[in-house]
């Protein structure tokens, strides 16, 4: 397993890691999620090897590869512009790595490669030029060039940014499966919430180079430890209320406040918020957005702005009523 | 890290490792270009400022205060500059239909107007005489527009086809007419591409040494033929060294003009697509007009030499072996000389080459020594190849470097003028190689030696043999250096042509003519071959 304690990066002065500390076991798929500028990609690179660290320690199993070569770490990563070799065929970009390793012969390099290539769908394309591939392809040529060697750690740097939105709930899916049969355990860089929670066992939320929270991706999405963080995880409509006897009294019911506190937040996200005639919070309709299968509506309230959904588009001036699912609230100590 | 922001950052892990084998990249090239080529100009400098060992300026001042001196330097800087002009008057119409148009043929009109530019100069002004072009300021000038063309065509051509189009259909679509747009869209954007490109024939013509010696006769002598009278028949190394000071002082502000202006030169990242012809038979009488001059004074003398040697003086081509240059070497010697060190100088200056242009492209520990190699190297470029060989005369005629009876020495001298082509073709395709392809190389397992193996080696391939091409054509053409190193058993076929077109008798330019033609084939195969299979702007 891999352990990441303590571990800096610095630019000159800008600080781009700060002692951040990421473990990532046997089987599991861990995502690194941030928004740009967090240092995700730095604690990629520091980790691949491509980055010289400051200070703490990189360590797999018992064996630290703080200052071992990338090329010696046997991690295997898959860029975000895939990097594909445009020199060499399909075939020949992930039979790259199986030459590296002195101890393969041809025909056994091209049996594996192909294996590789089957397990990502693109059994046949052996001998494709890698320029001539659709996003989606290279995306698979990528990901096999990556596993072929059979790396101890498999790295994913924004592994769906290139690919068009259609695409992509597709491919997230593929990617977890071919990750799960690969069995290899896996460490992902993302700023794309679904990324991270479709494809991740664990959701490790970072900025600034900090680590902010860490845990199984429904614990996280579930309860963010900080109002950042729920920001960052989609929480837009929020309440600052008073904490009596351990509750708070929502319009929707009382919740349990953190201990300690005196106020709490409480947030919701839009998609736990609906236009609901029987809801018992009014409000007036300030701007309605159309969102494909649901509309999106901001509104003003006694309590304050919301952010809803509802599936039928009311005008702007309408008074409508909300209904809140409490069990979905996020409650922290304001 | 925004990812943009990583982009642009070179990995500091690459820094950190490669150090030794970093030493050794640019410590031999270094090594090689001090001795050869730092000590021999340092030499000079000695010669020109001291006198018995004390700083004195009385040699450059006694120069500068002879009148005929003087005179050689104003017919210098006077042919020089109107060569440029009369090249870029030539040039500049093809490069625009070249580079704003596609059609059939235009990559071989392109091969055909750049070949010039490797075919040795010996060989043109043999040529250009053939043609009866010869004594006069007139021939000097139509010889070195045939050369420079291809400069031309070159620097202005890769900016030019690099423009955006965006721009130029901008000013159209708010109202400038096409000349308009020209004038106040392309021009000024061109404009750095032409003052490199005219500093840089400026430079080639200051230093043009075979064309003068042969095509403008003792009448017209220029610093360069005059460092070589001086040298070679007055004996007077004092003057020589002089001469040289005042040529490096012109050739290094030349050179300064052309960098600045190259660096400001840059291409835009998203060039437009050339454009088809216009159709119709009046509408390309334009384009047709704008390459023809260039096309004729290329086409007219490479084709005519071709056809005097076989027509007229075919009693050369069955004399090669029996008609004795100096006894006991003949034309057959000289031919197996050249080939010999050309290989020999191609070798070189590849293999210095490439690790020059490795060591520079890989960021290292601050930049800055890369930038000062890469400086250094380019130098020889615009230093005269006779000043390379002045320089040679006067540092290793002696110990504790004596090469003055060393075979060797020639193509060292060789690989010296190539050096610079070879790391310019070379550092450009290395540049382009996105640093995110060695990394994934590195993360797949392969070791530095192998990442470079694997990608810059497979990337620079084609580039290296396009200058491996280059190089040997410089080398087959060399003239201002050898001649002043040249001893009988090394003479090469420029200076075997140079020394039957000085001697009377018509067997003895029927030699000439034949041994030009030969040469001319040669050089033109190569840089033919060399652009159809690397097809890049490298070279320039």
């Amino acid at each position: 397993m891999l352990n990441v304690s303590g571990v800096s990066v610095q630019y000159g002065e800008a600080v781009a890691l700060d002692r951040v500390d990421l473990t990532v076991n046997r089987g599991e798929i861990v995502a690194v999620l941030g928004p740009s500028g967090s240092g995700k990609t730095s604690l990629l690179r520091a980790i691949a090897g491509l980055e010289p660290v400051t200070t703490g320690e990189i360590v797999w199993d018992d064996e630290p590869v703080t200052h071992l070569p990338a090329h010696r770490r046997g991690f295997g990563l898959m860029f975000q512009d895939h990097a594909l070799f445009s020199h060499h065929d399909v075939i020949g970009n992930v039979e790259f790595g199986l030459r590296m390793q002195d101890d393969r012969s041809p025909p056994d390099r091209r049996s594996r490669a192909r294996a590789v290539l089957d397990l990502v769908g693109m059994a046949g394309y052996d001998h494709r030029r890698v320029d001539q591939l659709s996003g989606g392809e290279q995306q698979r040529v990528a990901l096999a060039r990556a596993l072929a060697p059979s790396p101890r750690l498999l790295m994913l740097d924004e592994p769906l940014a290139s690919v068009d939105r259609e695409r992509r709930e597709h491919l997230a899916a593929e990617l977890h499966r071919i990750i799960r049969a690969a069995g290899t355990p896996t460490l992902l860089v993302t700023h794309d919430l679904d990324e991270a929670f479709t494809l991740a066992d664990v959701v490790v939320v970072l900025d600034g180079g900090r680590v902010l929270q860490r845990g199984p991706a429904p614990k996280v999405w579930r309860a963010p430890n900080s109002i950042v963080v729920a920001r960052f995880l989609g929480v837009t409509t929020k309440l600052r209320l008073p904490v009596v006897a351990g509750s708070a009294a929502t319009p929707w019911g009382m919740v349990t406040a953190p201990p300690n506190a005196t106020t709490a937040w409480v947030g919701f996200r839009a998609a736990d918020l609906r236009v609901d005639p029987d809801g018992p919070v009014g409000g007036t309709v300030r701007t309605v957005w159309f969102r494909r299968d649901h509309y999106l509506v901001e509104l003003d309230t006694a309590d304050g702005p919301m952010t809803v959904t509802s599936s039928r588009p009311p005008a702007v001036g309408d008074r409508v009523q909300v209904r809140a699912d409490l069990e979905a609230a996020v409650i922290l100590d304001a | 890290m925004d990812f943009a922001v990583d982009r642009a950052r070179p990995p500091l892990a690459r820094r950190r490792r490669l150090r030794g084998g970093r030493a050794l990249l640019v410590g031999v090239p270094l090594a090689f270009l001090g001795v050869f080529f730092l000590w021999p100009v340092v030499a000079i400098l000695g010669r020109g400022f001291t006198v018995r060992g004390s700083l004195d300026l009385s040699p450059i001042g006694d120069v500068l205060r002879d009148a005929s001196l003087r005179h050689v330097l104003w017919f210098t800087i006077e042919q020089a500059a109107i060569s440029t002009l009369a090249t870029l008057a030539i040039a500049l119409p093809a490069t625009a239909v070249l580079s704003r148009y596609r059609f059939r043929g235009r990559g071989l009109l392109v091969a055909v107007l750049t070949m010039p530019f490797v075919l040795p100069t010996v060989v043109v002004a043999t040529a250009f005489r053939s043609l009866g072009v010869q004594g006069s300021l007139g021939a000097i000038v139509i010889a070195h527009t045939f050369f420079n063309v291809a400069v031309v065509v070159r620097i202005v051509g890769s900016t030019w086809r690099g423009l955006g189009r965006a721009e130029e259909d901008a000013a159209r679509v708010l109202g400038a007419s096409p000349l308009r747009t020209f004038v106040t869209v392309t021009l000024p954007a061109l404009r750095p591409a032409i003052i490199a490109a005219a500093s840089i024939v400026f430079l080639f013509c200051f230093t043009s040494f075979g064309v003068i010696l042969i095509l403008g006769g003792p009448q017209f002598a220029t610093l360069e033929t005059e460092i070589y009278r001086q040298t070679a028949q007055l004996l007077d190394l004092r003057t020589a060294a002089a001469l040289s000071v005042v040529q490096l002082a012109a050739v290094v502000s030349a050179l300064v003009v052309a960098g600045t202006m190259t660096g400001r030169a840059q291409r835009v990242s998203r060039p437009a697509a050339p454009r088809r012809l216009p159709v119709g038979r009046r509408a390309r009488l334009l384009p047709a007009a704008g390459v023809l001059p260039a096309l004729l004074l290329v086409a007219i003398p490479s084709l005519d030499l071709l056809r005097q040697s076989f027509a007229d003086h075919a009693y050369g081509y069955t004399h090669l072996g029996t008609l004795p240059l100096g006894a006991p070497e003949t034309s057959a010697v000289a031919l197996l000389n050249s080939l010999r060190i050309a290989a020999v100088a191609t070798l070189m200056a590849v293999l210095l080459g490439l690790a020059l242009a490795t060591a520079v492209t890989r960021p290292g520990r601050g930049d800055r020594l890369a930038r000062a190699a890469q400086s250094l190297v380019v130098l020889p470029l615009g230093v005269s190849a006779v000043t390379v060989g002045f320089g040679f005369l006067i540092v290793f005629d002696a110990p504790p470097v004596d090469l003055r009876t060393s075979w060797w020495i020639i193509p060292i001298a060789h690989a010296l003028v190539a050096l610079p082509f070879v790391v310019r073709a070379t550092v450009t395709v290395l540049r382009a190689i996105d640093p995110r392809q060695r990394e994934a190389a590195a993360l797949l397992g392969a070791p530095p030696w192998r990442v470079w193996r694997e990608i810059d080696l497979r990337s620079i391939r084609r580039a290296a043999a396009v200058a491996a091409g280059f190089a040997f054509a410089i080398s087959l053409g060399e003239f201002g250096a050898t001649l002043f190193i040249v001893r009988p058993d090394t003479t090469t076929v420029p200076v075997a042509i140079y020394r039957f077109l000085s001697r009377p008798g018509a067997t003895n330019v029927d030699q000439a003519m034949a041994l030009a033609a030969i040469l001319m084939v040669i050089t033109g195969l190569v840089a033919l071959v060399g652009e159809r299979s690397g097809r890049t702007d490298s070279a320039f």
